[in-house]
């Protein structure tokens, strides 16, 4: 009899400790089980690595500096790994220093449409009624237009330059992230569990900070990988398109546009910064994918 | 159903309104002035008081929003800023090219993405599912712009099978629509893949087995039906966003759609012309949803009733409470 | 139509007693991230032509994976299927999928636990019927589909009418009476009824299980009743088999199960103890210590020594308990061992 009782107590300890846990680290204990998500995790370190550190890779000198001899140099040649673009400049350089811009340009936005998105989601759902009815109609109506046509409108309108590009593609991500986070918080807000916590007593701060919050995070934490991948991509479009960052500053988007001249003879101008973006946004991709998998498993493998 | 599609109907002009007043307020806040962009370099202020009066740009900007609203009401498009002509000539044959080019590429995605995305549902686990959604996620993350370049130097410049840009023959529209169709295609069948892989995993699948239904009656017919809601809305979506989204492809292939005009006219600060071209993309995006939340209608026998009038709902309710 | 029904019933009459399915050594194992569940452990049973026979045991004890076994619905990639289900006489383990089709829903069906989900909220209710008399019978003209679809919603207290209706147009007792329709619909010689009344209200669940004995009775088929509600089983059946860890740890007649004064598993013992009697005067109910274990983390020897009061040093480790029988009653349990303490 006592035995069974201190095996019986065994057994409860030990799911004690395993739900003890926090939600993180659990999900890094799923994600590091997969080799998949390791190469991808691993691959989008160095890329804000490269970031962060481009200065001491390749000075920002020789990424702006143009000298007249060593024009449309092929990749190999001395001095310049990748070679040299129509003015001189090292595409190397280019690209290490485009990490930088690219980044900056990803993770700001992506960060700041989903913070501002979770705000005006919250607004909605706890206010509800007028507020909510006005905010939504006016998402409605920035969602009739294409984000891409958003972003190029209002970079038209503020000009060029990494700051403006920030603030297009932080408002082109808005509608969607707030109605999504919108449309998620009212799904918890129903929930038995939240309407329990309500029933005992549960202020509202404390509801939202103890059941909103951690099931919105993680969603947030998803699709905002996908924002970065996204808007990286878009602002890339943007410089090919000429309304990106302004000239001298390297960017991908900008380097394939001037690689469109010089396609049919240098046709690495084209390739190289067109790749690059490519693995970024694979690697970015991937582990968002595999970080939904590990925020809800039983979600895996659905898409 | 009529009075919800009504009251659906009635509220696109208005929206379509605020989009206009969305894009007025977004092209005032530049500070380049278009008036300046349009006169020859060197002018006078007298030349730059006749233009400015000549496209009403003298007016404050509410007077401004309230004739183009009066002239658009009228079928006036106004008047280009650039090509000093009628927005309508430069604008209403962009339609049909934009609208072929969204057509044949979500058509074609469509038929390749349905089935692959329900054979993979299906094979979950195999080897076919894993190397397709390994593709997939490859195809999704290449630049569609990009991919573009790269069709164009491989089959234009180097093999010189197709040409470069134009849309004169068939030829002239395979790599384009293979441009817009990839990247779209590798999300579709992922999402299609998604979609099925929640009905698969539904009671009633495990019910139609279990009456002795052939395993293709169970996917085609049971779990498919289900699973359309989901598809056609994404359907939809792209379609839409083709229409306008096309932007990069119609510029990297040279093709003159709304899109391609779009780029002009941001770059040229030519707002008649993004005006136009901007409601045509919302006229367009909102047709498609007001036809997909229809159509989740016909699919969807929860919804039809949810939409059925009080007087039909009364009767149903009158009908259970006698059986029960 | 209804002359074929009573003439396949006279026959079931006349056959009563003979063996209908026989499940030998059945084991089930489910893998999911290389963490292995063993569902169903080395299960026998055997069901008799037009009997009733009641499997019960708590949530996760392996009785659904059991009876989807039966069938051959389990998922194809992630469970592993050992044993032999003799179905009249064929093994249905490892038999074609084409066998398999044609025997599910004309000979053996299913009735599942919910309602609510398992009726395809897209196609209409009578057309779901349609299907599996269309699946069964070749060259069946469509009037009398038609005329057999409203036979058998009649048959179970649904007006024809409705047919034309979806299934979020009933309420959940006459969802499960649409079920029942698609069950019985090629009047099948098993039927398998999942936890019929788990998802109804209480007066619901009396109405459908009397329809189901009449049903039965009428028809003559035989059923497998899935429960944990101790109350249908002693209405219902003539035979019990008490589950626990995938694993029958006692199997009997209704007498030899229900009968206090007989020995029991433990676990038996349990069940009955947590439900309160009306003759009785009880103080307290008396539970059975402990959880269900995970089927992924089965103890040594005797699955249920954790939680077992009687439970001694022998049962700790070792293989399984071996089966004490006497005549009609099994009980699997190391009490009724020789150098076991006898109750």
């Amino acid at each position: 009899m006592l035995k069974t009782e201190k095996a019986a107590a065994e057994q409860l300890v030990k799911r004690e400790k395993s739900t003890k846990n926090s939600q993180g680290r659990e999900v890094w204990h799923r994600l590091s089980s997969r080799p998949v998500a390791m190469i991808a995790f691993v691959g989008v370190s160095l890329l804000i690595l490269i970031a962060i550190f481009a200065d001491l890779i390749v000075p920002y000198e020789m990424a702006i500096k143009q000298i007249a001899t060593d024009k449309l140099m092929p990749p190999g040649s001395p001095g310049h790994l990748l070679g040299t673009d129509n003015f001189g400049r090292d595409i190397f350089a280019r690209i290490i220093h485009g990490t930088r811009t690219a980044l900056q340009i990803g993770l700001i936005s992506a960060a700041s449409s989903l913070f501002i998105s979770a705000i005006l989601a919250s607004v909605c759902s706890m206010l509800g009624g007028i507020v909510d009815n006005i905010i939504m109609r006016v998402i409605d109506v920035i969602s009739c237009i294409p984000g891409l046509v958003v972003a190029l409108a209002i970079c038209a309108a503020l000009g060029n330059g990494v700051p403006q590009l920030i603030v297009a593609l932080t408002f082109s991500g808005l509608p969607m992230h707030t109605k999504m986070v919108r449309s998620v918080a009212l799904t918890l807000s129903k929930m038995d569990y939240v309407e329990s916590a309500v029933a005992l007593g549960g202020k509202p701060s404390y509801i939202m900070y103890r059941h909103l919050f951690p099931n919105l995070t993680s969603i947030m934490i998803i699709n905002g990988t996908a924002q970065v991948s996204m808007n990286i991509m878009m602002g890339a479009t943007l410089g090919f398109i000429g309304l990106g960052v302004k000239a001298p500053t390297p960017e991908w988007g900008t380097m394939l546009a001037s690689g469109l001249n010089f396609m049919m003879r240098n046709q690495y101008m084209v390739l190289v910064p067109g790749l690059v973006l490519a693995i970024s946004a694979l690697l970015i991709n991937t582990l968002g994918d595999c970080l939904r998998d590990a925020f809800d498993p039983q979600l895996k493998g659905r898409a | 159903m009529i009075k919800y599609t009504i009251n659906r109907i009635i509220m696109v002009p208005i929206l379509l309104l605020l989009v206009a007043f969305f894009i007025f307020i977004l092209l005032n806040l530049s500070e380049s002035d278009p008036v300046v962009l349009m006169l020859p370099s060197e002018y006078t202020q007298a030349d730059y008081d006749a233009m400015e009066a000549k496209f009403g740009l003298d007016k404050p900007m509410p007077v401004q929003y309230f004739n183009w609203v009066v002239n658009f009401v009228q079928g006036d498009m106004g008047t280009s800023f650039k090509t000093q002509g009628p927005v309508a000539d430069d604008v209403g044959f962009r339609i049909p090219i934009s609208l072929k080019l969204a057509f044949i590429t979500t058509l074609i995605m469509v038929i390749l993405g349905i089935p692959l995305g329900v054979m993979c549902a299906v094979k979950q686990y195999t080897a076919f599912d894993s190397i397709v959604n390994v593709l997939a996620k490859f195809l999704g993350s290449i630049p569609g712009f990009w991919l573009g370049l790269i069709l164009i130097m491989t089959f234009s410049v180097n093999l010189g099978w197709f040409p470069t840009y134009g849309t004169g023959t068939l030829r002239h529209w395979v790599l384009p629509v293979f441009t817009l169709l990839l990247p779209f295609l590798a999300n579709y069948v992922r999402q299609v893949r998604s979609a099925m892989l929640d009905c698969i995993r539904q009671d009633y699948i495990r019910t139609a087995r279990s009456k002795g239904a052939k395993e293709g009656y169970v996917i085609f017919r049971e779990a498919l039906k289900n699973a359309l809601l989901p598809i056609i809305t994404l359907t939809g979506g792209i379609f839409a966003t083709m229409i306008g989204g096309a932007v990069l492809v119609e510029k990297v292939f040279a093709i003159p759609g709304v899109g391609f005009k779009i780029v002009e006219a941001i770059n040229s600060r030519d707002m008649p012309t993004l005006l136009a071209c901007t409601m045509i993309l919302a006229i367009f995006t909102i047709m498609v949803q007001l036809i997909v939340d229809l159509s989740y209608a016909l699919v969807d026998p929860r919804i039809r009733s949810s939409f059925a009038g009080k007087k039909k709902r009364k009767e149903t309710k009158k009908l259970k409470e006698e059986v029960a | 139509m209804l002359s074929i029904r009573s003439s396949r019933a006279e026959h079931r009459r006349k056959n009563m007693g003979e063996k209908l399915l026989e499940i030998k050594n059945l084991s089930v194992r489910y893998t999911a991230d290389k963490v292995v569940s063993r569902a169903v452990n080395q299960v026998n049973l055997s069901i008799d032509k037009g009997e009733v026979l009641g499997l019960v045991g708590e949530t996760g004890a392996g009785k659904t994976t059991t009876a989807l076994s039966i069938l051959g619905l389990l998922p194809k990639y992630t469970s592993t299927v050992e044993g032999e289900i003799i179905f009249d006489g064929e093994n249905l383990k490892g038999a074609s999928e084409k066998k398999l089709r044609s025997i599910r829903g004309s000979r053996i069906s299913m009735i599942f636990q919910d309602p609510m989900t398992s009726l395809n909220p897209v196609f209409r209710v009578g057309s779901q019927i349609a299907d599996v008399i269309r699946f069964h019978n070749r060259n069946i003209s469509h009037h009398e589909i038609n005329q057999r679809v409203d036979n058998i919603l009649s048959l179970v207290g649904i007006p024809p009418s409705r047919k034309n209706e979806y299934a979020h147009q009933f309420s959940g007792g006459m969802k499960q009476r649409v079920m029942i329709a698609i069950a019985i619909a090629c009047n099948p010689d098993l039927l398998i009824a999942d936890e019929p009344t788990t998802a109804l209200d209480v007066t619901i669940q009396a109405q459908v299980i009397k329809m189901m004995r009449g049903l039965q009775k009428e028809m003559g088929s035989s059923v497998m009743l899935i429960t944990h509600d101790l109350g249908i089983v002693a209405n219902f059946c003539d035979k019990v088999a008490i589950m626990y860890a995938g694993e029958i740890v006692e199997y009997g007649t209704l007498e030899d199960v229900f009968d206090k004064s007989r020995p029991h598993h433990p676990y038996t013992n349990g069940l009955f103890n947590s439900i309160p009697n009306i003759t009785e005067r009880t103080k307290r109910l008396t539970p059975i210590n402990g959880l269900t274990p995970h089927p992924s983390e089965l103890p040594d020897g005797c699955k249920f020594h954790p939680r077992c009061p009687k439970g001694s040093e022998y049962c700790q480790s070792g293989d399984n308990p071996s089966k004490y029988i006497n005549g009609t009653h099994m009980i699997q349990c190391h009490q009724f061992d020789k150098g076991g303490a006898i109750l």
